[in-house]
């Protein structure tokens, strides 16, 4: 039996700024060009609905940031992702597939924020967790009775999907290959809509298959950068302490993401070290009390402003670099906000930064009160970067916040505050790696005169 | 016969293999330095500070930023080594350091 043809297609977007200034300063600053090398992977979720795939699928990955799309290639279903700044262009490879009589069906987060708007270009909506919806999907299509939304009505139990089909990405350069751990984020920040959409409670890998994921993917990349893509890497401080022991051994390197609270716990400081933890990127948000009043439900990031400084260090010392998020352009945001921010990043010789235009993604409460306040500027969902300007901030024109954003990169990818930051990390790396080198010595000593390694 | 190797060479070498994992053949001379499988600006930093402590010398933060290939990291640790006159002793005992 001839097997059925499933194309998973990741469209096209620009994953910075579109405004002429922000590709002018990627293009030209030395010291910036490890962006896209730290923050580029596969498209996740298309990776776990090749695993829920039945085996008779012929299956091909395609991201469209890297090879061509053949439309007039065999095709019996097509799977589309994509963020809003893909969405334009999810619409019109939907349609070309469409025309083609190829049934389409969209899933991923901007599908899941205005599922009615992305029904009304593809056949079917997933509006969920994939491991929650795809099996229904692949059912309905083969019985040619695709529905135009499937809902998910029960949490994902992670513990019982499958690995994701990593070989599926394998072909493809991608300079770190993203493995989940957990999902969701115990923060409900306003402007977010990842967590608001996705998944309302945090749901965990078991740990040992976390470790399986890693070893397959060890297998299959020479010595693969891993991103861990969870929200928040560090919520269950137990769980998160047996995987790094875990992870030790296995000698790889890897960044992922958290909040600041890990680093009063001196053990998963050091754990994370020993386990190849280059880089953790950290959501500040904002350097203001003022902005950080009510960004998230119950305060708990005004509450963390305190510790910003203290945690930096402390972080850092670890060996472990912190690369701050930031998002500006809030209501209480001013001009001044930028230089405030820039000075704070680099009086603290953050390891890198991100630092975005709030964005009014469609379906977050903050869009709501935008909309309302007729601050929602008429722009392409491709210029839903998180760089450029897409609403009327309330202290300043759109082009200043896109400027003023652009600036605090400026300030912090200048040749002299580069200097200033490499003399900075050299010193921890060298502090630590004397410390390493005085333990070995000190094991060595002792293997040596007692016969026995010291524990 | 068997080709000799720069001491500063293979103790860079011995580095930038334990810290990303590459296999010593991987390592040419003519790599850039920012090109290297796995290696990130941190992850550059890390083998910078190996490599200083290895060799007991401390490279100019500017003279750094100018390095593009591995060849020109060696050139300059070489220079470093010559210059506090320690070259003969310091290398090969910092091999074995390094190669830890």
């Amino acid at each position: 039996m001839k097997k059925k043809r499933l194309l998973l297609i990741s469209p096209r977007a620009t994953f910075f700024g579109r405004n002429p200034a922000h590709q002018r300063f990627k293009r030209e600053c030395r010291e910036f060009q490890f962006f896209d090398y730290t923050w580029t992977g596969f498209a996740a979720g298309l990776i776990i609905v090749g695993s829920l795939t039945p085996p008779h699928y012929d299956i091909q990955y395609i991201d469209e940031n890297i090879e061509p799309i053949d439309f007039d290639a065999d095709a019996d279903l097509v799977a589309l992702t994509g963020m809003t700044a893909q969405a334009d262009r999810m619409y019109e490879i939907a349609a070309e597939f469409r025309a083609r009589g190829v049934p389409v069906v969209a899933g991923g987060l901007h599908a899941n924020l205005i599922p009615e708007d992305v029904a009304r270009h593809v056949d079917a909506v997933c509006v969920g967790e994939a491991e929650a919806l795809w099996p229904e999907v692949i059912h309905d299509f083969e019985h040619g009775q695709l529905k135009p939304v499937y809902r998910q009505t029960a949490m994902a139990a992670l513990g019982e999907a499958p690995r994701p089909a990593y070989e599926l990405a394998r072909q493809r350069y991608y300079p770190s290959i993203w493995i989940e751990t957990s999902r969701g984020c115990p923060h409900l920040c306003r402007f977010c809509a990842a967590t608001i959409r996705y998944r309302p409670k945090l749901g965990h890998k078991p740990v040992d298959k976390v470790i399986e994921e890693v070893k397959y993917v060890r297998e299959r990349w020479d010595n693969p950068y891993i991103l861990f893509s969870d929200d928040n890497f560090v919520v269950d401080r137990e769980r998160t302490k047996e995987l790094l022991t875990k992870l030790v051994p296995l000698g790889i390197k890897w960044s992922g993401q958290s909040d600041v609270s890990f680093h009063k716990d001196e053990e998963i400081l050091d754990l994370m070290h020993a386990s190849g933890c280059m880089m953790m990127l950290i959501g500040f948000e904002s350097v203001s009390v003022d902005t950080l009043t009510g960004i998230d439900e119950r305060n708990w990031k005004l509450k963390s402003l305190a510790q910003y400084v203290e945690a930096t260090k402390i972080i850092q010392d670890h060996g472990i670099g912190v690369y701050g998020a930031f998002t500006l352009g809030l209501d209480t945001d001013t001009t001044a906000s930028f230089q405030e921010t820039a000075e704070f990043v680099m009086k603290h010789y953050l390891a890198g930064i991100q630092v975005s235009c709030v964005t009014p993604f469609p379906g977050t409460p903050l869009r709501a009160d935008m909309e309302r306040e007729g601050r929602v500027l008429d722009r392409p969902w491709s210029n839903y970067t998180v760089f450029d300007s897409v609403f009327q901030p309330k202290n300043m024109t759109p082009e200043e916040l896109e400027a003023g954003a652009l600036s605090v990169y400026q300030a912090f990818y200048k040749r002299e505050f580069s200097l200033k930051k490499t003399r900075h990390f050299k010193d921890i790396y060298r502090r630590l790696v004397r410390k390493e080198m005085a333990q070995e010595t000190a094991r060595n000593t002792a293997l040596a005169t007692t016969g026995r390694s010291m524990v | 016969m068997t080709a000799t190797i720069d001491p500063t060479f293979e103790l860079i070498r011995n580095v930038i293999c334990k810290v990303t994992k590459l296999p010593p053949e991987a390592v040419l001379l003519e790599n850039p330095v920012t090109g290297l499988q796995n290696v990130d600006s941190i992850v550059l930093l890390e083998i910078v500070a190996r490599v200083e402590v290895s060799l007991d010398v401390s490279i100019d933060e500017q003279v750094l930023f100018e390095i593009q290939t591995v060849g020109d990291f060696v050139k300059v640790c070489q220079e470093l080594v010559a210059a506090k006159g320690a070259d003969k002793g310091a290398s090969g005992g910092a091999v074995a350091d390094g190669a830890r």
